[in-house]
């Protein structure tokens, strides 16, 4: 073999290795390093081929196709570029499609755009979904069309959970509780609580109008302490509400002669003695203005809020909810697991379980002159309240003689005032009760699937806006057929018979009448 | 312009009046046609089995649009992934073997008229092809509108807007690849390598959403746009942005002008 031959099966081999490595990059397993040096070793090759005939590279600069070559070659760059560019401009600035469905489903509803249109600052989404997940096109859909119309005003990036660990732990997501959408402002975070345009936007909304709001706990009776990391503190629920811009501070009820006009909501976090008169008062007299209570009790201990509670249609009985069947497992017989919720905002589109370790049972009064209260959470049928403390102590219980059924954990009583009073300060008076205290802390706030969630749901809805938006999901309209046999046949016949057919015979008719020619 | 016609109808005549194009549209409306029967197959026993299961909730999802017309359409998507570089592969190649294209290249026609005459021809051919596809929703639409189908409104089941995007969408799918297929086709005299390296180009751009998958931010976003699905996935539901015709025009602009440039090499080579 001469060495011109060797040139150019060497040229060859180069020329080969070199074209393949874009798309080994893309397609193969090798890393980027390998295919790097897969080019250069191409180009080397190539090197050889010129080297071993130098004759050939003057032969190319001087034949007359290279001037055509080159500029053919220049322009075809440039074509191509343009096309890029252009491609580019359409895809950023001309994000807007046209929505040729009939029932307008891949439109926007008009509150979504309003409330887009009115952002003032980025609104920023993390999709927690990996590119496996099912809904993982879906959503980047709706991401898309917000921010086609929020412009840079509504962003969003995919993270997946498995490769960026560190995010997730960052934004709380729970482990193994699949997909999650958060949308972030500043500091504030909130995930969205079902991933449609409704969720979206409603959180949208949550983030970027409350700016930031403020609950107070109360202190001086033994409640739970918000800065406690310990097993009791509720120093997790406080910092999540925090990441939702809900800001927690604590009040002792006797040092003010009023509530703080900048409270949302009062939050009395498991009360261990009993509240004196005067505090009592300011309870109520916030209450009859539009205030926003929750009560987190415990059984055997005497509040001295249960006259308040009355008032509005609220009773703590004094006893210890027992469930033998529906408790968590390795747990004493005092640990009811709940799965039962009403329709209401806090447990909209809720359906984790809870559980309330050692919490007393709750009753809806049907007092006509007080608001209707609603049981908000309730026990499976086979609970009982016990109220043998005694025997309960010495871990035992039974249910003889005792209040046996599906008993309320957690009630909730709401009053629209009248428009146009002055002293008010919201337009509802909400009133939230728990037989239970211990459920959002820090042990059994991780160890109850929903726990937390109920609790910043609840706490939520107390200094949230009342008026959610609602968007009913758009979907095509629905249509179906009832065909026959004899119908079914018919479109058969007409779809592989007549038509593949049709086409067949005319083919080969004038395949044979052209030979015959 | 009219030499560019006068080449498209010669391009046409060929295809027509040999056994070729009838083969193709043959086997890609039984292909379809199969799909498209199992689609409102399985769609029909939905509505039987929720109707007899009076559960008209289930009812309200059902939608003829979604469930047979818009996968029929990405499916025929993939029929002309393999339609294409058949119809495509003797655009210019053909002419090298057969040895008229020197005939051709002597002729007063400029390439660009050669160029645009097949391209034009070529058209026609994915025009016809889509025609055929737009009977399978006009047969189901004949049925209810006889009133043998019973449908949920008074109006047909089928959202003829939605159907015309998808169509409108596979014709740009069409062109697009005769414009790949055209180029390729340029390039050899084997009509057989054309249609080889034309269904591998092809195929890797169908598949770049695959390899998408695997991937995070801008890359899978560039891969994403860069499949032909995406976009024709656009089309099919009803819901095309600019983008997606930008994209579809862009082969449309770059298969032609580099075909052109093959064309008029032959003269400097």
């Amino acid at each position: 073999m001469n060495s011109k031959t060797l040139g150019q099966v060497l040229g060859a081999v180069g020329v080969a290795i070199l074209v393949s490595s874009p798309i080994l990059l893309l397609f193969g397993a090798a890393g980027s390093g390998f295919v790097l040096w897969q080019a250069i070793i191409g180009l080397l090759l190539i090197g050889a081929f010129l080297a071993f005939d130098p004759g050939q590279v003057g032969r190319v600069i001087s034949g007359k196709g290279t001037f055509f070559a080159a500029t053919a070659g220049g322009l075809g760059l440039l074509l191509v570029a343009a096309v890029a560019v252009g491609n580019y401009v359409a895809a950023s600035s001309f994000p807007a499609q046209w929505d040729l469905t009939k029932n307008k489903i891949f439109t926007l509803a008009p509150d979504t755009q309003k409330t887009l249109k009115g952002l003032t600052q980025t609104v920023h989404a993390y999709a927690f979904y990996t590119p496996s997940d099912r809904d993982y096109a879906g959503v980047r859909d709706l991401l898309q069309r917000y921010h086609d119309v929020g412009g840079d005003k509504f962003t969003y990036q995919f993270v997946d959970p498995d490769k960026s660990p560190a995010k997730v732990r960052e934004f709380g997501i729970k482990k193994d509780s699949g997909p999650a959408l958060v949308v972030a402002l500043g500091k504030q975070q909130d995930k969205v609580q079902a991933v449609s345009e409704e969720g979206l936007t409603n959180a949208i909304v949550k983030i970027s109008h409350g700016g930031e709001k403020k609950i107070y706990f109360t202190t001086g009776h033994g409640e739970a302490d918000i800065k406690d990391t310990q097993a009791t503190g509720y120093s997790q629920v406080v910092k999540a509400l925090a990441n939702e811009g809900i800001q927690s501070d604590t009040l002792n009820l006797l040092d003010v002669k009023e509530i703080p006009k900048d409270a949302e909501a009062i939050v009395i976090a498991g009360p261990q003695k009993r509240f004196l008169d005067p505090e009592v008062k300011l309870l109520s007299d916030y209450l009859k203005v539009g205030g926003h209570v929750a009560v987190l009790l415990e059984p055997q201990v005497r509040s001295g809020l249960s006259g308040l509670m009355k008032q509005y249609g609220i009773q703590a009985n004094d006893d210890e909810i027992i469930d033998p069947l529906s408790r968590l497992a390795g747990t004493n017989l005092d640990v009811p697991v709940v799965g039962n919720y009403a329709q209401h905002a806090i447990t909209k589109d809720f359906n984790e379980t809870t559980v309330f370790p050692t919490c007393r049972s709750l009753t809806a009064l049907s007092d006509p002159s007080a608001p209707r209260p609603l049981a908000l959470a309730t026990t499976n049928p086979t609970a009982w309240g016990e109220t043998d403390f005694a025997q309960l102590a010495q871990g035992k219980a039974s249910p003889e003689g005792m209040v046996r059924g599906s008993l309320a954990v957690a009630i909730v009583a709401s009053k629209t005032l009248p428009a146009g009073r002055t002293d008010d300060r919201s337009s509802e008076i909400r009133l939230a009760v728990f037989g239970d205290s211990e459920f959002p802390d820090n042990r059994w706030g991780a160890i109850g699937p929903g726990n937390q969630d109920l609790f910043m749901n609840t706490v939520s809805w107390m200094a949230g806006d009342t008026d959610r938006i609602t968007i009913r999901p758009r979907s095509r309209a629905a249509s179906h057929l009832t065909m026959g046999q004899r119908e079914m046949t018919l479109v058969q016949f007409f779809s592989i018979d007549v038509l593949p057919v049709t086409l067949l015979a005319v083919g080969i008719a004038i395949w044979r009448v052209r030979r015959s020619k | 312009m009219r030499n560019a016609l006068a080449i498209a109808k010669k391009e046409l005549s060929i295809y027509f009046t040999t056994p070729t194009a009838y083969a193709v549209f043959c086997g890609m409306t039984f292909i379809a046609g199969m799909m498209f029967l199992a689609a409102l197959g399985y769609f029909q026993r939905m509505s039987m089995q929720f109707l007899s299961f009076q559960q008209p909730q289930l009812l309200d999802h059902l939608n003829l649009t979604d469930m047979v017309v818009y996968p029929l359409l990405r499916n025929v998507g993939v029929i002309f992934l393999f339609m294409t570089p058949f119809l495509s592969m003797r655009l210019v190649a053909d002419e090298k073997r057969s040895r008229t294209f020197e005939l051709l290249m002597t002729s007063p026609l400029r390439p660009f008229e050669i160029m645009l005459g097949k391209y034009l021809a070529a058209l026609g051919l994915m025009a016809a092809a889509v025609i055929l596809l737009g009977l399978f929703p006009l047969i189901v639409s004949f049925f209810s509108a006889s009133g043998t189908l019973m449908n949920a409104g008074t109006t047909s089941p089928v959202e003829w807007p939605t159907v015309f995007s998808g169509l409108a969408g596979l014709f740009l799918v069409g062109a697009a690849m005769m414009a790949v297929g055209m180029f390729v086709s340029s390039l050899t005299e084997s009509v057989v390598v054309s249609a080889l390296v034309t269904f591998v180009v092809l195929l890797v751009v169908w598949i770049l959403n695959w390899q998408a998958g695997r991937m995070e931010g801008t890359a899978r976003a560039v891969l994403d746009y860069l499949s032909m699905p995406t976009h024709l996935d656009a089309f099919a539901r009803g819901a095309p942005a600019l983008k997606d015709l930008v994209y579809f025009l862009s082969f449309m602009i770059l298969g032609p002008f580099f075909t052109e440039r093959a064309i008029e090499a032959h003269r400097w080579a």
